[in-house]
């Protein structure tokens, strides 16, 4: 046996071992990183993230249509907004988050679907323009084709129907957490209706608006990769009694609003 | 006695009558009528044969009403090496326009010799597969193989894959 025919034998051997595929895959989800990055923030550098942002997310997940994220910020001072990035799916962007004045952003929590096993990243912007990562590995699939419910009809019947909730008590420049749920299918167009064999046209969130007394605490640009009924958890920093407003919107261009008074009378 | 309770837990799911029409993601049954069903090692057994193998999972759809600033970067389709990719062929329900491609395709594939084993798989917890191989056994093949565990459970073993592009989609992904 020639020398040459010796080293490829032991090539094609390490080729074909588990390790070898385990740094194929590797090799493949930093490359769609790369590209996702590149697709999202130019020439920008992504730096590691992990004094900035803590990324909580199960690691194999019950339904992939609904898997609960949650982004702690470490430091709040200079924080500009927020990225959600799930790899592997189709549409990666799942969110961005601008923090207004009266934002507390030190958690954010939210249900995404989840396409097939990925990295989820999140990224921090701060002010003077950097970007911080984190990332965690979910394993999940199907999430993105999961029927959105049962019926169809029903979930347009109900759409649109908000419910606003604080749940702290109120006291002048503390952070309170607060708790968005929007009835809404967030039909991501890639569903198939069982019955017609269609695929039920894409019809989700594009933006929620929060703000206190019409100071702004949170800008969501979303897309098809938040859950069916999405539940947003998050805070904000009231410097005085006032009302706290949602603005929904999706992109058939239809509006939804709901407030609550802070605290809550009565 | 916990023999016969164990089995009769793993027989929750039974064989539908005909072909499953719900949501193709969920528990699937343990057996197949007229054919086989694989665990990994009779799957690898299989393919040192002339088995012919097929992974009917349904393509990346891009949403039609997808707004133009969203970002869209479907993933590469992973598949068993050697696998023809038929997305749509699982559907539970074909016009009769797509179960007559289905079977020229199926006779093409095995130069009509309907004793030619074929062995269907999509993902885990799928019904697709189950479907396709049933349809199969309908047109009157005789060594039909369901591989349940799909690509999720070849993976799960280090196995290598290969991205493969679909050969014509027979129905459901235009």
């Amino acid at each position: 046996m020639g020398l040459r025919t010796f080293l490829l034998m032991i090539a094609l051997a390490i080729l074909a071992s588990p390790q070898a595929r385990a740094v194929e895959e590797e090799q493949e989800q930093a490359a769609r990183w790369a590209s996702i990055q590149q697709s999202v923030f130019g020439a920008r550098k992504v730096e590691d993230g992990s004094a900035w942002l803590s990324l909580e997310a199960p690691l194999r997940a019950l339904d992939a249509a609904l898997v609960p994220i949650s982004i702690e910020s470490k430091k709040t001072a200079g924080l500009k907004g927020l990225y959600l990035i799930i790899d592997e799916n189709p549409a990666p962007l799942a969110g961005h988050f601008s923090f207004g004045p009266e934002a507390d952003p030190s958690l954010l929590k939210l249900r995404v679907r989840v396409d097939a096993y990925t990295y989820i990243h999140a990224v921090a912007e701060t002010t003077d323009g950097h970007l911080y990562a984190v990332e965690r590995f979910v394993k999940a699939a199907g999430g993105c084709s999961a029927p959105a419910g049962a019926d169809e009809q029903q979930a347009l019947a109900d759409l649109g129907h908000i419910k606003l909730r604080v749940t702290d008590g109120f006291s002048p420049h503390t952070a309170l957490k607060a708790q968005l749920m929007i009835r809404h299918p967030n039909f991501n167009g890639m569903q198939m209706n069982q019955v017609t064999r269609l695929y039920t046209p894409a019809r989700f969130i594009k933006s929620i608006d929060v703000s206190f007394d019409d100071t702004a605490v949170l800008h969501v640009d979303s897309d098809i990769s938040m859950s069916t009924d999405p539940v947003l958890d998050f805070g904000f920093v009231p410097p005085h009694k006032g009302v706290l407003k949602v603005v929904v919107r999706d992109t058939s261009e239809a509006t939804f609003t709901q407030s609550i008074g802070v605290p809550a009378a009565g | 006695m916990l023999v016969l309770g164990l089995s009769w837990a793993r027989a929750e799911v039974p064989e539908p009558q005909d072909y499953w029409t719900g949501d193709p993601k969920g528990e699937v049954p343990a057996s197949l009528g007229g054919g086989r069903v694989l665990d990994l090692a009779a799957l690898r057994e299989e393919l040192k044969g002339n088995a012919i193998l097929i992974d009917v999972s349904r393509a990346q759809h891009r949403p039609d009403t997808l707004s133009k600033g969203t970002l869209w970067m479907p993933t590469p389709h992973k598949a068993i090496p050697a696998s023809h990719w038929w997305p749509g062929a699982g559907e539970g329900r074909l016009s009769p326009e797509q179960e007559s491609a289905f079977r020229l395709k199926l006779e093409s594939l095995t130069h009509a010799d309907k004793s030619t084993p074929v062995i269907f798989y999509c993902h885990e917890h799928c019904w697709l597969s189950w479907n396709a191989a049933k349809r199969t056994i309908g047109h009157g093949y005789s060594h039909i193989d369901w591989y349940p565990d799909g690509i999720e459970g070849w993976t799960r073993a280090n196995l290598p894959t290969e991205t493969v592009s679909a050969e014509s989609s027979i129905a459901g992904t235009p």
